[in-house]
């Protein structure tokens, strides 16, 4: 029951938060909003660490994300705003990195220990089947 | 052959234990600068004074460097007797950005405390520090010889830091 009581009072106040967010930032079509919205949350906040810029309510944040609402209002695409923001802070700013070669491991890592270790296992199974 | 098999896991945790404390320890809160070896970034701002229009004309000779200060930053009084030392013994030409600040209160700062620099450029609303990727306050570029942009560094600048990041892009 207590537990239920402490779920339920998140989420009413994660929605309280969004809600928020939203009467903060004015656009023209509640497409341009929702654009908004996806762009702060897969934009990192370049000064805490892990947290997205819609997550963030640091000084740096506010001016990235005021930053955001004035592109968008300009008519720039979502990849030309990341496009800007990358040329200035980098490849941290995004929460999905980009795929190149400093990243090919971040991507293809997993996959490459998944297949070894399957390999292994297979390899195990097999030696001892014949010892048995 | 069987041994090995048997040992797999442990050397691939002791692998792993490796791997994250070479990674995890290396917790440094800069980002690297995509700006370096980048041009400055144009800008048109008035000087903190309110007297001049500055650009990137209006820096003299490379190499220089550029400080991102504010009254609101306290770790930029932290770094301002050594750039004041620098200004004193000629070591380098050091440039402000007055980051997001109240004119009045910076050149009163300035005025009480000394001025180490040869401008300072008021970016109220934060552009020029944006189109450099500050994050904070204080932030400290140089910009060499050739005009690029050649360290950033995010925190207070101190002796140490200065010997260990900044002279070797003095030149002769």
């Amino acid at each position: 029951m207590k537990q239920i009581f402490l779920l339920l009072t998140i989420l009413i106040f994660s929605s309280l938060h969004s809600d928020e967010e939203k009467s903060l930032y004015s656009f023209n079509s509640e497409e341009d909003h929702q654009r908004f919205v996806n762009l702060s949350k897969e934009l990192r906040c370049p000064k805490c660490q892990s947290s997205s810029l819609s997550g963030s309510n640091s000084p740096i944040s506010k001016d990235l994300k005021n930053q955001i609402q004035e592109l968008i209002l300009e008519g720039k695409t979502d990849q030309e705003i990341k496009e800007y923001l990358l040329v200035r802070y980098g490849d941290y700013i995004l929460y999905e990195p980009r795929f190149n070669s400093s990243t090919i491991v971040l991507w293809y890592g997993p996959f490459f220990i998944l297949i070894l270790v399957l390999g292994v296992l297979f390899f195990w199974n097999i030696r001892k089947n014949k010892d048995s | 052959m069987n041994s090995y098999f048997t040992k797999l896991p442990l050397i691939a945790f002791i692998g792993l234990v490796l791997f994250l404390l070479i990674f995890l320890k290396d917790d440094n809160q800069e980002l690297k600068s995509v700006l370096i070896d980048k041009d400055f970034p144009e800008f048109n701002l008035p000087s903190l004074d309110g007297k001049n229009n500055l650009n990137t004309l209006s820096f003299e000779d490379a190499p220089f460097i550029i400080n991102v200060w504010a009254t609101w930053c306290i770790t930029c009084r932290v770094e301002h007797p050594f750039l004041m030392e620098l200004k004193e013994k000629s070591i380098i030409p050091v440039y402000g950005i007055n980051y997001k600040d109240d004119r009045s209160k910076a050149l009163e700062l300035l005025d009480r405390t000394g001025d180490p620099f040869e401008f300072s450029i008021f970016d109220y609303k934060g552009t020029l520090a944006m189109d450099l990727g500050v994050y904070g306050a204080p932030e400290t570029f140089l910009v060499g010889r050739d005009g690029l942009i050649k360290v950033r560094h995010t925190g207070a600048l101190t002796p140490e830091v200065w010997n260990e990041k900044f002279i070797k892009h003095l030149g002769n």
